[in-house]
């Protein structure tokens, strides 16, 4: 009985290892750890085996089916290791991949989000206002008086109105900037507050490659006891740094606007020529990105705030000259027409 | 407006390139735009602000050169001969409306020699921009660009009396200006008549009649003060702007009206070889002093700096102010700083000469600022949504809020609210969008005009609608999905079928938003295929629509293929969201899965079958998936082929073999026998 395991297993081995594919080692498997496999067998004929023989013969036919069990799995690991670099020769890795068709965010609500989202870390409330508006909030409430050449760079929509003419407190206009979120949030909360707002504006310009008679704008207020222009400064450089980069230079120009005094325009450094005067930048080396200045005090007179016991700065840019310097657009009109393989690019 | 540099340098002298000249008037303020190059001299041209009408000429532009450097200025030369000719009657001068015009400087020069100029004068002019007439109307335009001060020259002879009088126009009369443009007259025109009939325009344009030619001899020269706002209603009214008009809008110096005229008048004795005659100034000789005390604590507060009163008293006197030291800086400004009236405009001047450069940037210290809990709650949502749509597919457009009213015309999208604009730029966008359908539809022919036609959009915006007497602005949710073959009507492949994309990103986004019981119910849509438009409803409540637009909506924006859109009423929708999640605890016992196929009647409805199947199938069918649906050779023509996957499990126990089968028998049976479904 021994000898014949002996035998059976340096057969069973020999065609273990002969097994080139797994259908051959699973015949083997069969052929000897089967049901009616010849280790089976085997175990049938232990009955006949002399008492003090039985042990011992017991114990190698498990030993036998240990030692093919290891060994068939040892083979089978062997062919599948094969199996898997036959099968990945045949992959073609440079294959596409599956498009899993994702759309995209619009760039002016990424630019938007940016924005806002550098403003809200610092602590700053995003608050919205309507765009239908009132005259008294987009012009007098700012010191916009309405026969005023001030006037003149705030071209405004008008909804028709049936009695147009004569109830002036009734008419409504389109917001030509986003300061009136400004007037409402004064109206309604006291000082000390930081808000950002967000939203559409609407300008009658002729729509060209820089123009468009609607368009975005966030507006910043901060009012407090002792918010002064060095803040002001200090805000929009933490801004432009986030917004454009460590490397970009700040420059604050004096400037006119009838809801802020000090006013200034806010230039950043030229990202497209570093600086250096392109045809982006008009050669000088800077782009203007934004309006800014302290809050007059006939707006706080407009909206019940005392002017000598609270100071504030207010700021403004446009979203989509900005989306345009960061992404090299070159015609706001792009924004607009929502190709979408310009909107895919983002 | 264009500053010349050579001509700049008349009045004080400029060490500085003219490169680093215009910088620095861009850094206090005044920005050169652009700097040309003409001949030996360099034009600025110049954004002067609204503000600062006084540096609407060289001088000006000088006087701000000396604050900025600190360089002496250098008046113009007036010599004006003693001698006057009064002439065969005096000149009379009268103002009838005062308000509108506070001073009027009549005066008469004889005996002119009208000629070309001499080549310094023409140059001078070509410099800014101006074409060179005759001698006196050249000098005119000189002493506007010198000083700011606008002039005009009428020819005295051609008065009908020798008198001037301001008044309003009458009701009727009209004038013929310079421009040859003849002009209507309104009671609210301020207009200069020879006591007889309007001969200028006030403040804006001379007239024809009485303009200055080779054969005039003798001139009269008006210098005066008109009103800003009367003048800028005229210029509106016409339609026109001029040097004059610009000028007066923004408020002249009232301390230079006599002044130039005076340079003027200088100017054409020497040129023109005139001999000084009558002269009359009538209304108020000057404007009242306007005292502005500046708080030097105040100011470094607003600035955030640490001026001494000796800094600031310096740079005010560099600017003309004169200054009294007292408790704190008493301030007057000089006439020709009519735009400083306040503390606030002190301190911008002495910043803006100080240079902004030169003001420290602090670290601000916010004050934390909450956002409304509601606010911030819809701008999650809404976040949200944007997110779920990119999530499945959908790109994010945005359009234009004003439309064409010709768009809306006829179609669907007109209506007795759409809100009007009053002054629109052009037809293109006279009408303020009621639903966002015609943007999205314009954009997708759009992409289709350019080959593109894997189109998914979206767009969440504002609509407007007029309310009664007033205006109502609401943001809406818009989706579309294209596909370029033709309709197939219901003989589709379902899962293919763009409504049925547009529909599941729909409910996906209601379970997203925590939106209970979205219904789907037909209807009918002006916009939609009678028998492929859907409502959306929660709690019957309405939140939009959902359907393929029919042929004659995509004729009118040229769109072929079929197009499938939802548009969302978006308050609604996030009004019923529940973003609030509890977990349930994930079932003990395994699942079990039964599939059934059958054909069927058509007009049987998924929604009526799947109330059936839960109702059969008891408590433990946790779940029913459609996984097919089948029209075709294989089955009844007029069937359709349907094939559910159902989910058992308990909650209590691993249901038996047995126990599914009780249920799965009882839903076969049912579908036999209720709706007579052929079992496949």
């Amino acid at each position: 009985m021994q000898e014949r395991l002996h035998s059976a297993e340096q057969e069973a081995v020999g065609e273990i290892d002969a097994a080139q594919t797994r259908d051959d080692l699973e015949q083997v498997r069969v052929k000897y750890l089967g049901r009616k496999g010849i280790v089976a067998q085997f175990f049938k004929e232990l009955g006949a085996v002399s008492a003090d023989k039985r042990a011992s013969v017991g114990q190698a036919l498990n030993r036998l089916k240990g030692v093919l069990a290891q060994d068939i799995k040892q083979r089978e690991d062997e062919l599948s290791l094969n199996t898997d670099a036959a099968d990945s020769a045949s992959v073609d890795i440079t294959m596409p991949g599956v498009d899993p068709g994702i759309g995209r965010l619009h760039p002016v609500t990424k630019t938007l989000n940016d924005i806002c989202g550098i403003f809200s870390h610092m602590g700053f409330a995003v608050v919205e206002g309507p765009e239908i508006e009132t005259e008294f909030n987009n012009f007098e409430a700012l010191n916009i008086p309405l026969e005023h050449p001030s006037r003149d760079t705030f071209d405004t929509f008008y909804v028709d109105t049936k009695d147009f003419d004569t109830d002036t407190e009734k008419r409504r206009l389109l917001r030509s900037h986003t300061s009136p979120v400004q007037i409402r949030y004064m109206q309604n909360t006291k000082p000390p507050f930081s808000i950002v707002a967000p939203g559409k504006v609407f300008r009658p310009d002729a729509t060209d490659a820089s123009h468009s008679f609607m368009f975005f704008q966030v507006e910043g207020l901060v009012v407090g006891k002792d918010i002064n222009f060095a803040h002001l400064k200090w805000t929009l450089y933490e801004f432009a740094r986030q917004c454009f980069g460590t490397s970009s230079k700040v420059r604050f120009r004096p400037h006119f606007f009838p809801f802020t005094e000090p006013s200034a325009e806010v230039d950043i450094s030229c990202m497209i020529c570093n600086g250096e005067g392109c045809r982006v930048c008009s050669h000088s080396g800077w782009l203007e990105i934004l309006g800014a200045g302290m809050v007059d005090p006939n707006v706080f007179d407009a909206v019940n705030i005392d002017p000598n016991q609270y100071s504030g700065f207010a700021f403004g840019m446009g979203v989509e000259r900005i989306a345009m310097l960061k992404h090299g657009i070159d015609d706001i009109r792009l924004l607009y027409e929502n190709d979408i393989r310009f909107l895919k690019q983002f | 407006m264009k500053i010349s540099y050579e001509w700049l340098r008349e009045y004080v002298s400029i060490k500085l390139r003219a490169q680093n000249l215009a910088s620095k008037l861009t850094m206090a303020g005044h920005e050169v735009s652009a700097i040309i190059r003409q001949g030996d001299d360099f034009i600025f041209e110049m954004e002067i602000t609204a503000n600062r009408a006084d540096c609407l000429s060289h001088l000006g532009i000088a006087r701000e050169v000396v604050a900025i450097t600190g360089k002496e200025p250098r008046v113009p030369d007036i010599k004006i001969k003693k001698k006057v000719l009064t002439g065969t009657s005096s000149l009379k001068v009268a103002i009838e409306n005062k308000a509108a015009c506070s001073r009027y400087i009549g005066r008469v020069i004889h005996n002119v020699k009208v000629a070309p100029s001499p080549k310094w004068l023409v140059k001078r002019l070509e410099s800014v921009g101006v074409r060179s007439v005759n001698n006196i109307v050249d000098i005119t335009n000189f002493v506007l660009f010198e000083t700011g001060q606008p002039l005009h020259a009428f020819d005295a002879d051609k008065l009908s009396r020798h008198e001037i009088v301001v008044r309003n126009a009458k009701a009727n009369e009209g004038i013929i200006t310079i421009d040859g443009v003849e002009r209507k007259l309104s009671p609210n025109t301020l207009v200069i008549t020879d006591g007889l009939s309007p001969i200028a325009v006030a403040g804006v344009m001379g007239g024809k009649d009485t303009e200055v030619t080779e054969r005039t001899e003798n001139i009269l020269l008006e210098s005066a003060y008109f009103d800003p706002v009367s003048v800028r209603r005229t210029a509106f009214a016409f339609g026109i702007s001029t040097d004059s008009s610009y000028r007066f809008e923004r408020g002249i110096d009232f301390g230079g009206i006599l002044l130039a005229s005076d340079r003027a008048a200088s100017l054409i004795c020497d040129i023109a070889k005139g001999q000084p005659g009558d002269i009359k100034d009538v209304g108020i000789k000057r404007q009242p002093v306007n005292k502005i005390v500046l708080r030097v604590e105040y100011l470094n507060k607003i600035l955030g700096t640490t001026l001494k009163p000796a800094e600031i008293i310096a740079i005010l006197s560099r600017l003309g102010y004169s200054v009294k030291i007292a408790t704190d800086l008493v301030v007057t400004a000089p006439t020709y700083r009519g735009d400083t009236t306040r503390e606030a405009d002190l301190i911008e001047e002495v910043a803006r000469i100080y240079g902004y450069d030169n003001i420290v940037p602090c670290p601000l210290k916010v004050v934390t600022t909450c956002e409304d809990a509601q606010s911030k709650d819809f701008a999650k949502k809404r976040e949200m949504t944007k997110q779920i749509l990119v999530g499945s597919g959908f790109n994010e457009i945005i359009t234009y809020s004003l439309i064409s009213s010709d768009i809306v015309k006829g179609t669907a999208f007109s209506g007795e609210d759409l809100a009007r604009i009053k002054n629109p730029l052009s037809k293109e966008q006279d009408t303020m969008r009621s639903s966002l359908l015609p943007g999205m539809l314009k954009t997708v022919a759009h992409n289709l005009s350019r080959q593109v036609y894997d189109i998914k959009l979206f767009e969440l915006s504002n609509v407007y609608f007029q309310k009664e007497s007033d205006y109502s602005e609401e943001p809406s949710l818009a989706m579309a999905q294209y596909d370029r073959s033709p309709a197939k009507g219901n003989q589709g492949d379902y899962a293919a079928s763009g409504l049925f994309r547009v529909k599941g990103v729909v409910s996906e986004l209601g379970r997203r938003l925590g939106i209970k019981e979205l219904v789907y119910e037909k209807t009918t849509h002006p916009v939609f295929e009678k028998a492929e438009a859907a409502a959306l409803l929660s709690g019957n409540i309405m939140l939009g629509t959902i359907g393929r637009v029919n042929e004659q909506t995509l004729r009118a924006f040229n769109i072929k293929g079929q197009l499938f859109i939802a548009e969302i009423n978006f308050n609604m929708l996030v009004a019923r969201a529940r973003l609030e999640r509890y977990y349930s605890p994930l079932p003990r016992f395994p699942y079990s899965y039964r599939d059934v196929s059958f054909s069927i009647d058509p007009t049987i409805s998924y929604s009526e079958l799947t109330g059936f199947f839960k109702k059969t199938g008891g408590a433990q069918l946790k779940e029913i998936k459609l996984l097919s649906e089948y029209h075709g050779k294989e089955i009844d023509k007029r069937h359709k082929a349907l094939a559910i996957r159902m989910i058992f499990s308990s909650k209590e126990k691993t249901l038996t073999e047995e126990e599914i089968d009780i249920a799965d028998t009882a839903i076969r049976e049912g579908l036999k026998e209720k709706f007579n479904a052929a079992l496949r």
